[in-house]
């Protein structure tokens, strides 16, 4: 798909539960959320916005990645 | 040809070029459900083919007038053909670059391989034809010419048509509709086939709500074969979205119809997952059966690990 999109198989974003301590960004941004309502909520809107695919770690970290 | 030489066989000439015509005409009702378009493509198509069917039907003409430098100049502007493929492949790739799903280099070389192909058919369908109308004429004069050229071109106006229908993927594999469910909170399966991770509690209700699940389960080793091949699924994925839709578009990633296979066992089932906007089981399932096999795919299953783990595993089964 060629759509203005980034490239794939590259992590767009980090939206997460833990602490600064647990995850870091490295190339990527991470958005360090409260609950699990505003993790899905900024996860969506960034998804909506990118066109970046919500990834769940199962761990309370969830991936971004450009499709 | 000169205006020294025999008389031009009016009857077999157009008796080649008539059903050379036809045939493409014949040939072009079934595929333009995909492909080419409608008006322009059409046009196009019908006038290269009569350009094949003059080729075709004046050849023998031409090597019976011992005009040979015409029939050398024939055979030239066969080469052409070629270029009619790659004009294909160029065009629908460019066309693949802005779509939610696309055909695949695989599907794309087959189309234009089957265009290039039919106007060879629709050539050898106008030789045969002017062949026996020419030489049935020249022994038995002008009516039986008529009756030879008539009787030729529709026998092998029929045999290129059975020939062209070429296999399927229901022809090979069993279709199966499923509904589409969630393991693990977020696995996304068709039958027992896992296709990908949805992250987005959102999302996971989309596909529950809408989503189609279909199961793929090959019936021969041609089968195994084709939807281990990646071009031959995405072949399935963009037929689907064609004929059926996908509710799907910029900034819906997860939404994008998908085909994998039964891992990490192998079993060689496939499944897909889409969204669709006919949501029509029937429509959904003749869609994915009528799917065609492509040629890279067939390629593929004669040497592929696939085919030989699946006729182990046939034989154990007896």
């Amino acid at each position: 798909m060629s759509s203005g999109l980034p490239e794939s198989g590259s992590i767009y974003a980090i939206v997460t539960l833990k602490t600064p301590q647990d995850v870091q960004g490295g190339v990527s941004p991470v958005f360090y959320v409260k609950t699990q309502q505003e993790q899905e909520h900024i996860a969506m809107w960034i998804s909506r916005i990118t066109g970046a695919v919500v990834h769940d770690l199962h761990d309370g970290t969830w991936l971004l990645i450009p499709v | 040809m000169s205006s020294q030489g025999p008389p031009v066989d009016w009857v077999s000439l157009g008796l080649g070029i008539g059903f050379g015509v036809l045939v493409r005409l014949l040939l072009l009702k079934r595929d333009y459900r995909h492909y080419p378009g409608y008006p322009a493509g059409f046009v196009s198509q019908v006038t290269i083919a009569f350009f094949a069917a003059v080729i075709g039907g004046a050849f023998f003409p031409a090597l019976v007038a011992k005009e040979y430098q015409a029939a050398t100049f024939l055979v030239l502007a066969a080469t052409q053909f070629t270029g009619l493929r790659k004009i294909e492949v160029a065009k629908l790739s460019a066309i693949d670059k802005l779509t939610l799903v696309e055909r695949g280099p695989s599907y794309i070389q087959g189309i234009a391989q089957e265009f290039e192909e039919r106007n060879y058919l629709v050539m050898g369908v106008a030789v045969a034809t002017a062949l026996a109308a020419s030489i049935v004429g020249q022994e038995f004069g002008h009516v039986w010419s008529w009756v030879a050229g008539l009787v030729t071109g529709v026998v092998v106006a029929l045999i290129a048509y059975v020939v062209k229908s070429g296999p399927e993927l229901g022809d090979v594999c069993e279709v199966e509709l499923v509904p589409l469910k969630f393991e693990k909170g977020s696995l996304l399966y068709a039958g027992p086939v896992m296709l990908m991770e949805v992250g987005l509690p959102k999302a996971r209700e989309r596909f529950l709500k809408d989503g189609v699940g279909i199961v793929l389960t090959p019936k021969t080793p041609r089968g195994a074969g084709a939807i281990w091949d990646l071009g031959q699924r995405q072949a399935i994925v963009y037929n689907l979205y064609e004929i059926v839709g996908s509710k799907t578009d910029i900034g819906y990633g997860e939404r994008i119809p998908i085909c994998r296979m039964d891992l990490p066992e192998g079993t060689g089932i496939a499944g897909v997952g889409i969204i669709p906007i006919a949501n029509d089981p029937k429509r959904i399932a003749e869609c994915v059966r009528r799917t065609p096999l492509l040629e890279t795919a067939k390629a593929h299953a004669v040497h592929s690990p696939a085919l030989i783990a699946w006729e182990r595993s046939h034989e154990e089964g007896k």
